[in-house]
């Protein structure tokens, strides 16, 4: 087998494997949309408590400082709870809604 | 004792499991088969029968290169992590062993894997200031005590519950091990610093577990791709998911490690809301069935667990390679993502 033919091949290859990638892509749309949700949910979250809850400013007196240590520690939480929280509730209505849509295209058809 | 070159060490910890679960798995089917411990792939027309418990040889490839590294270095601090980091991995093993034998409830079995974390717990082998982005070290002390043994548990069980296909739960921890990599490279600047005559600094150690790890579960993948000639069983997938959780604690990559594993724990979820709790696999409806040109398509049974397999599958039946592959891409963005997560907290300026 000749260079050129092999490497006609090797791209005819590659290209195959493009257009494979591009076939099961569609089914994967959601998933990867709802992955980068996931993670863009994630840094808001962190950017809220850098700018907003660590602004808080410490205060002098020991037991007030404990009081709002404890906030910044529960509201921070509290946020990282809530993003975990809808994680699993998107996923829950995802995986359901799709499974219904699916369910009722069999039906009428 | 001399001290062995840093890059001989992490050259060795590739090799060594590597080496060790190539050489070690064709015996270990033979021996299978001869005792007649086998499962039979549901997926191909066949039926073969597939050798179980690979896992075994995954927990054994661990623990000796880990006893070699052990050997190698030369710091009591670092041998000391290495043998906690071992402990950790073995009890999650075994605790899968013991549920491959037995069959542990489905309560039974997380709970247990709790305890998987009380080496590290008890060795202090933890910096309780989990790294986040723009954040930086976020001072939990006892709530990070708390969350600790979910840290390891959490991860055994979701990959537990993606190791549904031939492959599926090797490519994609590879994937997410790789991710992990270079996030401690980014995270910790000089990743590669520690590659000096003065030895391995602790984000050296770091990539230790991960090269163990990697030579492991690549060896394992050979004989587990498909079409499989061995499962790891419940002894592989919760070593493996352990061994995720303790280099997410001991590397301080908490939350690059969650963030790669965004479609183990997506899957998990789906299974936990849609059964209302944890049932083991046995006790659950097949979500999946084999259509007359063998490829994998929806059962449609409301009482099945909704995974991701069924997600994937919905739209139409798919040979059991194209599931593994879209569970590599699903896998392949959250590892991106990951890297993302490291550049930020790196580029906050928030580690020192």
């Amino acid at each position: 087998m000749s260079i050129f033919q092999t490497t006609s091949k090797f791209i005819k290859n590659i290209g195959s494997g493009i257009k494979d990638y591009f076939k099961l892509t569609p089914r994967l749309t959601k998933l990867i949309v709802f992955e980068i949700f996931v993670f863009g949910a994630f840094i808001g979250i962190c950017v809220i408590i850098s700018e907003g809850i660590m602004r808080i400013p410490n205060s002098p007196q020991p037991g007030l400082n404990f009081l709002f240590a404890a906030l910044k520690v529960g509201i921070s939480f509290l946020l990282i709870g809530i993003w975990l929280g809808s994680w699993y509730f998107i996923t829950k209505r995802l995986m359901k809604n799709d499974n219904k849509e699916d369910m009722e295209k069999e039906e009428n058809s | 004792m001399a001290t062995v070159a840093p890059v001989i060490i992490y050259i060795l910890s590739f090799l060594t499991p590597f080496i060790i679960t190539l050489a070690g798995l064709p015996l270990h089917i033979r021996i299978m088969h001869k005792r007649g411990i086998h499962g039979v792939d549901v997926h191909k027309k066949e039926k073969p029968k597939v050798a179980e418990r690979g896992g075994i040889i995954i927990l054994l490839s661990i623990i000796l290169s880990s006893v070699l590294m052990i050997i190698l270095v030369n710091d009591s601090e670092l041998r000391l992590s290495i043998g906690i980091f071992c402990i950790t991995v073995t009890v999650a093993g075994l605790i899968g062993l013991v549920d491959d034998i037995v069959n542990l409830s489905a309560i039974l079995k997380p709970f247990l894997l709790l305890f998987a974390s009380i080496p590290i717990i008890a060795s202090k082998r933890y910096i309780p200031e989990p790294i986040l982005p723009f954040i930086g070290k976020t001072k939990l002390n006892i709530a990070y005590l708390i969350l600790l043994p979910f840290v390891v548990a959490v991860p055994a069980n979701s990959v537990n519950m993606l190791d549904v296909f031939n492959g599926s739960m090797a490519t994609t921890t590879i994937i997410v091990l790789l991710a992990v990599v270079f996030s401690n490279l980014i995270v910790f600047g000089n990743g590669l610093d520690p590659l000096n005559d003065a030895g391995l600094a602790e984000s050296g150690l770091t990539y230790i577990f991960i090269l163990i790890m990697i030579g492991t579960v690549l060896a394992f993948w050979i004989f587990n791709r498909y079409p499989a000639k061995v499962f790891g069983g419940d002894t592989g997938s919760l070593a493996i998911g352990g061994a995720l959780g303790a280099i997410a604690v001991m590397g301080r990559l908490e939350v690059v490690v969650i963030i790669a594993m965004i479609p183990f724990i997506m899957n998990a979820f789906g299974i936990i809301s849609s059964v209302k709790g944890l049932l083991e696999r046995r006790e659950m409806t097949r979500p999946t069935k084999m259509t007359k040109d063998w490829k994998i398509e929806s059962t449609r049974d409301k009482k099945a667990p909704i995974t991701l397999v069924g997600l994937v599958i919905q739209k139409g039946p798919l040979h059991e390679k194209e599931v593994v592959k879209t569970f590599n891409i699903l896998t392949i963005v959250s590892g991106i993502l990951a890297i993302v997560i490291a550049v930020l907290i790196n580029s906050s300026g928030v580690v020192s």
